[in-house]
């Protein structure tokens, strides 16, 4: 090496072109590697954590999350440069020995930050999934401007509905009564592609997300990204599909939401009505138009940005602390206010109960998703969250898995913000909680994901809302998680839909008390 | 415009009685002519007449004295600027929307700790903040009617015309909000009978 090395450190004016552009290469080679190849390490981190299981679609077609399927890429590019390394430290020792150290010392900072011996930072588990994840906060203040009304628990409720019930009305063909809930020209589209089909059915949703808002100056668009798992008949034969759409949202400027009977009733906003419009797209009780998108939210656009059969879960084996465990709470800048503003709304409130009842209700949401009875824990979960849910528990069972939880413990309990819109207020938490958790195959009991022997430590935000106006005490207190909100009986008798079998009255819309309407992984709440 | 005159006063104050027999929320009504001095329009326009008085010394062909266009040019301005800030309608022509909407909701929050409208025993008060230049009516309740009267049945009351809920343009218009107000505060806060008159029911109107 010295002997190949030493005319190139003593340069002479007679050198060749070539022969310069040469040894510059050489003397900068050993500074391009300490540059690069750390950067090569740093880059595939970044590459794995943004695939990495922030979608629960976001794997190849076997339907496993395209983080799994990047650590085995990410080991492959470990092991070139391994021998990389040693080639360099035989070969070039000045250049390999340094650059080893450089190399060592990125690598362990790196597994520091993560807080893990045993996780990936592309690995998610079996509980995670059950999350809903947004992957960034959209700023909804010049939508609100326009609609202060504009809630988005509500609007993603009417969303599910709208997709729900346009899916339906794929399967059967009958698109005339979806007049008031889609454009003309979806409609057509939609109707000219049944090709087959003959049924759609069994829509669970995955996740739905407000992703952008998109407004001109006539009209406000709303963009939502919506996962889903549906069951298609084509030519009589049914499949099971992923699918995940891109559904644009458009309304006239200066029209303000509904309420939540109304958005729901997915009826005429102004009377309720759900009788169809007539020919010239007025309701036929009190004369509202109702297509167009003049009173109401109308589907504009719709892009299917997959859609796939059912595949397999891509589990990964271990415990450990998860990634964002660590990281400090994100508390909204206005919380103390908003806290301060809550004591005085509600004087029965109480932080230290509602803290007991979100540990009560985190308790039990696990017992239940782990014992598969997630009947009991219906009253406590919104519309939407409870679809996700269900779609995974659907999923796992599907599979013929079981996730297992067990030694649940909540260390702590810290408020995140405190919101409120036209209709609801919502407090966030951060749940610091461990818990062994496992997946198991149902036939064997074989575990092929997760632990049941070294506990999981994570945090999580959940954000519970109420509407403001509604049957609950005004007063703020005595918030239960074993009793029906509404009649105080048990809740075994609370059907799919949210209603309670004794006193009828559906208790999922944070009508009654504080139902959870979110959960967000500590790595990607945003506030 | 909406006139905040004796009639306005004598209408108000009876509605303000027959609303607050049906609720436990104490309504407060303030009347303003203005929600801001808009002072940076007034003097904008002084300085644009100023210039435009300055091209025509400068490009037309009669003779001005010099020794009078230091005073002449300042004069037109000042002058100019006095004459927006007299004419609401102007004004309101200078302005974009924004700014008016964001003039009255801040004269609204200063004017409910003014007015002290938190001062009720139990947290229901409710201002009804109206700005005469701007044309906009602004409700600020208090904490205690937050709790229980959604922000949506304030949003969805019609204080004018179909054609801009949020101007009243004569006293009957402004009436039918208030007793629409009444009609939610019935719903939401009915009286309990423990319902003292905390608040006189007379509105203030600022000149």
């Amino acid at each position: 090496m010295r002997r190949e090395s030493a005319p190139d450190r003593t340069p002479t004016p007679s050198r060749s072109p070539s022969r310069s552009g040469r040894s510059t290469w050489r003397r900068w080679l050993p500074l391009a590697l300490l540059v690069v190849i750390p950067g090569l390490l740093v880059a595939g981190e970044a590459w794995a954590r943004v695939g990495g299981g922030q979608s629960f679609s976001g794997g190849g077609s076997s339907g496993g999350y395209s983080g799994g399927s990047y650590s085995g890429g990410s080991g492959g590019s470990g092991g070139g440069l391994i021998q990389l390394l040693v080639w360099l430290i035989i070969a070039h020792p000045a250049v390999g020995v340094p650059l080893s150290i450089v190399v060592v010392v990125v690598v362990l900072y790196n597994r520091s930050q993560r807080g893990s011996k045993t996780f990936h930072s592309d690995q998610r588990s079996s509980r995670q999934n059950q999350t809903s994840s947004r992957a960034h906060t959209i700023n909804l203040a010049p939508l609100l401007a326009d609609d202060p009304n504009f809630s988005e628990p509500l609007f993603i409720d009417f969303a599910q509905l709208v997709y729900a019930r346009v899916q339906r009305a794929r399967g059967d063909g009958d698109m005339d009564p979806l007049r008031p809930l889609l454009s003309d020209k979806i409609r057509r589209v939609l109707a000219s592609q049944r090709a087959g089909l003959s049924d759609v059915r069994d829509v669970i949703f995955g996740s739905t997300s407000i992703t952008a808002i998109k407004s001109t100056p006539a009209r406000l668009r709303v963009v939502l990204t919506l996962e889903t798992n549906l069951t298609e008949t084509r030519g009589g034969k049914d499949q099971q599909l992923l699918r995940r759409e891109r559904w644009t949202f458009g309304r006239a400027r200066g029209v303000l939401s509904p309420g939540p009977e109304r958005m729901r009733s997915l009826g005429c906003p102004s009377c309720g009505s759900t009788l169809e419009p007539g020919s010239d797209g007025r309701c036929p009780n009190c004369e509202t138009v109702r297509t167009g998108g003049a009173s109401q939210w109308i589907v504009d656009e719709l892009t299917v940005l997959s859609s796939r059969a059912l595949g397999n879960l891509d589990l990964q084996l271990g415990g450990g602390v998860e990634p964002g465990t660590r990281k400090p709470t994100l508390t909204d800048p206005a919380l103390a206010v908003q806290a301060r503003a809550l004591a005085v709304r509600h004087p029965a409130f109480s932080w230290a109960e509602f803290n007991q009842t979100v540990e009560a209700a985190f308790k039990k949401l696990q017992k239940s998703w782990s014992d598969q009875t997630w009947e009991l824990v219906r009253p406590l979960e919104t519309d939407a969250l409870f679809q996700t849910h269900r779609f995974w528990m659907e999923r796992y069972r599907s599979l013929g898995l079981v996730n297992r939880l067990d030694k649940v413990q909540v260390s702590k309990i810290e408020p995140a913000r405190i919101t409120t819109d036209a209709f609801f207020e919502s407090i966030t938490v951060r749940i610091f909680a461990s818990m062994l958790d496992w997946t198991q195959r149902t036939a064997d009991g074989k575990v092929v994901g997760g632990s049941e022997k070294t506990v999981r430590v994570f945090s999580e935000y959940w954000t519970f809302i109420r509407r403001i106006g509604g049957k609950a005490k005004p007063d703020g207190g005595g918030w239960q998680v074993d009793k029906c909100p509404s009649c105080g009986a048990p809740l075994d008798n609370v059907n799919q839909a949210g209603i309670c079998g004794y006193c009828q009255a559906k208790i999922t819309t944070g009508d009654f008390d504080w139902v959870l309407t979110r959960i967000e992984q500590d790595e990607v709440y945003r506030g | 415009m909406l006139r905040t005159d004796t009639r306005f006063a004598d209408a108000v104050e009876t509605a303000v009685g027959r609303i607050e027999d049906q609720t436990d929320a104490e309504l407060v009504i303030v009347a303003a002519p203005r929600s801001g001095r808009y002072t940076d329009i007034a003097a904008a326009l002084g300085a644009a007449f100023a210039w435009v008085v300055l091209l025509i010394v400068l490009f037309s062909p009669w003779q001005f004295s010099p020794s009078l266009i230091p005073i002449e040019l300042p004069l037109v301005g000042l002058l100019a600027a006095w004459a927006a800030h007299k004419r609401p309608g102007l004004l309101r022509l200078l302005t974009t929307s924004t700014r008016r909407e964001r003039q009255v909701e801040e004269a609204a929050d200063a004017t409910f700790h003014q007015e002290v409208v938190h001062g009720t025993h139990h947290r229901t008060g409710l201002l009804i903040y109206l700005s005469s230049l701007e044309g906009r009516v602004s409700l600020r309740p208090d904490l205690g009617l937050d709790a229980r009267v959604p922000r949506a049945a304030w949003n969805g009351l019609c204080w004018g015309d179909k054609a801009n809920p949020r101007a009243p343009t004569d006293l009957e218009h402004f009436l039918a909000g208030l007793d629409a107000v009444g009609t939610v505060l019935a719903q939401y806060v009915p009286a309990t009978g423990d319902n003292p008159n905390e608040i006189p029911d007379a509105p203030r109107i600022r000149s």
